[in-house]
């Protein structure tokens, strides 16, 4: 049998999944036995026009992390659509948008303003912002277009199958990738992490459910065995989707939703908002959130049901 | 499932909206509409040819849903779905709308808006019709047997009545005799009867007499058929499901056989140990073994335990004629099934000792109302005579003081009500027994509210109780005289007072039993801030509860006089009794279903519901699954509203289903004004939108409504889906916080929709888009100028701009 034929690819991301991939140690053998890597920007030498010159669909499967943030992304977003069977997107930011998707609280004017003129490291006193196109004395230097609001993969291509997580757990992307050597795949659409949240697989131990105060990890001493939000500190495990096994908990920290949106759910912030006040002893409670977005749609923003913030003309 | 084929049916309500509303216009308009088979228009569709209409339509099989615009809907749709499940249709497979109240007249200065909102209206409810689902009856057996807790008055009336409606009953009393704290109270006001009197039993006892009233021991009470009295007796534990409780008693030993007990007080003359009798409030002795005079029930002895020496003596077992004394008896766990239960455990003097300046325990002559009474009594330990205590001489100078631990934020806040007539019929019996007596009563205010109450304290004056209006500051003893001295300020002659007197005796607060809090706890029962049971509803189910099938009465939720102790025990008789006479409970399963594929475990769900209605099933590797009880699960939708993986939903009410009506609301506007959702409780909120229009209120036609069981079932992502899809402004109306039909739905809604106006600011959206009102039936004017209100804001800050 033919190797299958992989690609690998990076949009708007911190390089985190690009790690995971090979976090998933000596199983990179068994990729490699049966499947070849066409293209993987952050550790084989190949173009873009080595890539658009490939024949369609002669890329078997296409894991693709990153948000699409820029021209550029959405340019081989639809590039590897276009090269790939299989499309997965691989990560919170191409599945939910993740942090990059926090961008969409600003515009690019806002968002450039803040990053290169007024951050107090920078110095810039010529007001220097990307421009998209500059005339300079060797000619015409092109960047690729800096968009005002970042988009997932699904919302700019079709998309076959999601793995989210920031960065995916590596059980998982043993399992899809098993799942994939194998023929095994799952009905289209599916996400190769788990239906249940990240609550199921926590092992902290649940006790009345009643929120009195809403308090920071610091500000409480933790057991180390009851769950965070019975110690009053936010914790997304009830509203995000698992696979993870709650290493984060296990490690003593709250999840802050890196997984996504449970299935039958469409914005994992507003799902969260909702069991957070039902369980909130006292409105006053709702008052001591302070940074609702940044609280329940850390990962989420650009994948939920407004995706971004309205900008005032 | 059968592709829904739905059949529309227009009543023009005798002609009176079709002034308003196009109907030729309305009616093309659902022929068009996809799935839709039949259109029919009358003048009404809830009887008569019109209702036959519809279930003509339904046995030939061109519908299989059915979307009924008709005049009062709360109404209509009950005939209807009957006539449609006759008819062979499941009846949960009809939406039935409301075009006169909800759009025609509120909107009737507008015609044309109305008819596109009427549009709007019918396309809501074709898209949900086509999405609802069959819902089966479920039925759940119910045992014909009731638990009564408490056998004071309250508790043996109910016990009675349930006794003779032919149920098995069992009487459960923690003290070793029946009575409770009548049969201490001597006599009752304002007949002045013995405490003990009861209602004889109706049933044939064969040598009892049907008059009104016996004393308990007479009344043949113990012999009621289907009665079980058990004494000595407290519920440890409940499981099991209402109709079918299973119940375990701790029966602690009586040490002396009921059975075989003849009451000849031969064990009392040689028993060596003698202690204050508790039952007459320490004022006299009694011995290790002995019963209550005057006697209740049951009619034979008891061993103290914490005074018997056993078989270091056990003299007692010696002299017995009828071998009745088991020293060895041990505690017993006793389990009953019963269908419903019954809380009469009535209320207790509250302890004045902690009131410092009144010196209750520091001197013996400051008494309590009990203690008065058992002196009064001529069973009692003075035979009548009333005495100071500390030196058992009569008491001539009788001060009482009124509000003592109650109406005291110190204390208990609350009037404990009977105290005020508990005093006064003291006075009066003092004053008649001993005319020369001097009798003060010290109070804040008299309150004699109930019938024949106000002559009974005109009785009193007349005889010469003296009245001051004041909280006495102190009360002091003078050591030489041996008398005590009440320091009050008179505040009608606006001096101060010094009443030298030789007894005190203290009106006390009234508060629940002991254990009531622990009893609560076994039963998933509330208590109110005062600590008695917190009935379902105080106007309209005043002896139930949230849990189904237990029922309280009597003095367990506030004190109470008799008369109105038996009036309530009466009720919960009556409610006990029809919960579980058909032997079964048969309900539609309207109910949360969990999807156990996606229920996550995060154990919300059991803390929001506020019927205890969900539980944690275990499955493999410690995982647990939310499980629903169908029984008791009401169909509010709080744990959907709560619920963070979408793993809950209503049988009656889907997530598709709510989308698809928000979609079919907002998708016509045919105003010129912006397009606002009020999403709104079946309950007070609708009833609000009901009435604004009933009495022809207007408010334009841009105000869409989505009705929903309650405002609980609101996610916050209903809310953005409104904005994403078109409305302007959303408007969240359900009942007022405390007065909410699903208990905590429209508090648990505020808190999202505060937490969703934080999110609306974070998202650059004015959070004024965003706001509940709580409304009330007879506030359809309130609801007719929120909608104008958040119609002309919502203009105010023009057209919303979503990317």
């Amino acid at each position: 049998m033919d190797k299958l034929k992989f690609a690998f690819y990076w949009a708007a991301s911190c390089g985190g999944c690009e790690i995971a991939v090979l976090d998933i140690n000596e199983k990179i053998l068994d990729v490699i036995a049966k499947a070849d890597i066409l293209f993987w920007p952050v550790a084989m030498d190949i173009k873009y026009k080595d890539v658009e010159n490939m024949p369609d669909k002669s890329i078997d499967v296409c894991f693709f992390n990153g948000a699409i943030r820029n021209e550029e992304n959405e340019r081989m977003a639809k590039l590897l659509r276009q090269k790939s069977k299989i499309l997965v997107a691989f990560g919170s930011c191409a599945c939910d948008g993740c942090v990059i998707g926090l961008g969409n609280l600003w515009n690019r004017e806002k968002i450039f303003e803040r990053a290169y003129l007024e951050t107090p490291s920078t110095r810039n006193s010529e007001g220097t912002t990307p421009q998209f196109r500059v005339k300079v004395k060797q000619g015409e230097l092109e960047l690729p277009e800096f968009y005002d609001t970042v988009k997932t993969l699904a919302q700019t291509v079709d998309v076959d199958y999601f793995i989210s997580g920031c960065p995916p757990p590596v059980p998982r992307i043993i399992e899809a990738l098993d799942a994939i050597l194998n023929g095994k795949l799952p009905p289209k659409g599916s996400s190769l992490l788990l239906n249940k949240a990240v609550c199921d697989e926590c092992p902290r131990e649940k006790k009345d459910r009643k929120i009195t105060q809403v308090k920071r990890i610091y500000e409480i001493e933790d057991d180390f065995k009851t769950c965070f939000l019975d110690q009053n500190v936010i914790c997304m495990g009830a509203a995000t989707r698992g696979g993870c096994g709650a290493q984060c908990l296990k490690a003593n920290v709250p999840c802050t939703g890196c997984g996504g949106p449970a299935p039958r759910v469409p914005d994992q912030g507003a799902a969260m908002i909702s069991a957070f006040a039902s369980i909130a002893v006292e409105p006053s409670v709702i008052e001591q959130i302070v940074d609702p977005v940044g609280t329940f749609y850390k990962y989420s923003l650009a994948n939920s049901i407004l995706r971004r913030k309205v900008m005032s003309k | 499932m059968e592709e829904a084929k739905v059949g529309v049916f227009l009543s023009d309500c005798g002609g009176q909206i079709s002034k308003i509303l196009d109907f030729e216009a309305l009616a093309e308009f659902v022929k068009k509409v996809d799935g839709v088979t039949f259109v029919a228009r009358s003048s009404e569709f809830w009887r008569g040819q019109g209702l036959k209409t519809i279930t003509d339509a339904v046995k030939s099989g061109k519908i299989n849903r059915a979307v009924v615009a008709e005049n009062v809907p709360k109404i209509s749709e009950i005939v209807i779905a009957k006539a449609v499940e006759e008819a062979g249709l499941n009846p949960h497979l009809v939406e039935v709308l409301d075009l006169k109240d909800h759009c025609a007249w509120p909107h009737r200065d507008a015609p044309s808006e109305a008819t596109e909102k009427a549009k709007a209206m019918l396309l809501a409810a074709i898209e949900k019709a086509k999405l609802l689902e069959p819902i089966d009856k479920a039925e759940f057996p119910t045992v014909k047997s009731v638990l009564v807790i408490g056998g004071g008055i309250a508790g043996m009336q109910a016990a009675e009545d349930l006794a003779e409606m032919g149920f098995q009953v069992h009487l459960i009393e923690k003290e070793p005799f029946l009575g409770g704290l009548a049969a201490k109270a001597g006599r009752f006001f304002p007949t002045d009867d013995c405490a003990i009197c009861i209602q004889s039993p109706t049933v044939d006892l064969k040598t009892v007499t049907h008059t009104s009233r016996k004393c308990v021991y007479r009344s043949g009470f113990s012999e009621i058929p289907n009665l079980n009295v058990l004494t000595n007796s407290k519920v440890v534990k409940v499981e099991g499901v209402p109709g079918n409780f299973k119940v375990t008693l701790e029966r602690r030993p009586r040490y002396v056989s009921e059975e075989k007990c003849v009451a000849c007080d031969l064990c009392t003359s040689v028993c060596p140990v003698e202690v204050p009798d508790d039952y007459n409030a320490k004022l006299s002795t009694r011995k290790a073994i002995y019963v209550n005079k005057p006697l209740v029930y049951p009619a034979a002895y008891v061993i103290d335990e914490k005074a018997c020496k056993f078989h270091e003596c056990a003299k007692c077992v010696e002299v017995c004629p009828a071998k009745a004394i088991d020293l060895d008896q041990k505690t017993e766990y006793v389990t009953l099934n019963v269908g419903s239960i019954i809380v009469a455990t009535g209320f207790r003097e509250y302890n004045p000792n902690v009131i410092k300046e009144y010196h209750y325990s520091e001197y013996p002559d400051v008494i309590t109302h009990l203690e008065l009474a058992r002196m009064l009594d001529a069973f009692g330990p003075t035979k009548g005579m009333i005495v100071k205590p500390s030196n058992g001489k009569p008491a001539k100078r009788i001060v009482f003081v009124q509000c003592v631990g109650s109406r005291d934020r110190r204390w208990n806040p609350y009037c404990s009500s009977i105290c005020c007539m508990i005093s006064l019929k003291h006075a009066t019996l003092i004053k008649t027994a001993h005319p020369d007596a001097d009798v003060t009563i010290c109070y804040i205010d008299i309150r004699t509210t109930g019938r024949e109450h106000e002559y009974y304290y005109e009785k009193a004056r007349e005889l010469g109780v003296k009245f001051v209006k004041g909280r006495p500051a102190e009360i002091l003893h003078d050591p030489a005289t041996n008398t005590l001295i009440v320091e009050v300020e008179d505040e009608l002659l606006r001096r101060l007072l010094e009443l030298e007197t030789d007894l005190v005796v203290l009106a006390t607060a009234m508060v629940p039993s002991e254990e009531t809090k622990k009893l609560a706890e076994i039963l998933g029962l509330e208590l109110d801030q005062d600590g008695f049971f917190k009935e379902y509803n105080a106007k309209l189910r005043p002896t139930e509860t949230k849990r189904r099938g237990i029922f309280l009465c009597g003095g367990a939720t506030f004190p109470k006089d008799a008369p109105t102790a038996s009036l309530h025990a009466h009720s919960a008789a009556v409610k006990a009794a029809k919960f579980i006479m058909q032997g079964k409970i048969v309900k539609d399963l309207k109910t949360a279903v969990v999807n156990e594929d996606y229920c996550g475990n995060c154990q919300f769900c059991p803390v929001t519901c506020p019927y205890g209605a969900i539980t944690l099933e275990p499955k493999e590797n410690k995982h647990f699954v939310a499980h629903v009880s169908e029984l008791l699960c009401e169909g509010c939708g709080i744990c959907v509203g709560t619920c963070p993986v979408g793993a809950i939903e209503l049988r009656h009410l889907k997530q598709d289903q709510i989308a698809a009506q928000m979609r079919a609301l907002l998708s016509v506007n045919g105003t010129p004004k912006p397009l606002i959702l009020a999403i709104s409780c079946s309950e007070c909120g609708n009833a609000a939108v009901d009435s604004s229009g009933m009495a022809m209120m207007n408010y334009p036609a841009n105000v869409r409504v989505l009705r929903v069981p309650c405002t609980g079932i609101v996610q916050v992502r209903h809310i953005l889906e409104a904005f994403k899809a078109g409305a302007q402004g959303v408007m969240v109306v359900g009942c007022k916080p405390d007065g909410c039909h699903y208990e905590v739905g429209s508090q648990k809604a505020k808190k999202k929709v505060e937490l969703a106006k934080m999110l609306l600011n974070a998202y650059g959206i004015e959070p004024e888009r965003l706001e509940m009102f709580n409304l009330v039936y007879i506030e359809g004017d309130k609801f007719a100028e929120a909608a104008k209100n958040m119609t002309e804001k919502v203009e105010k800050l023009g057209v919303l701009q979503l990317a």
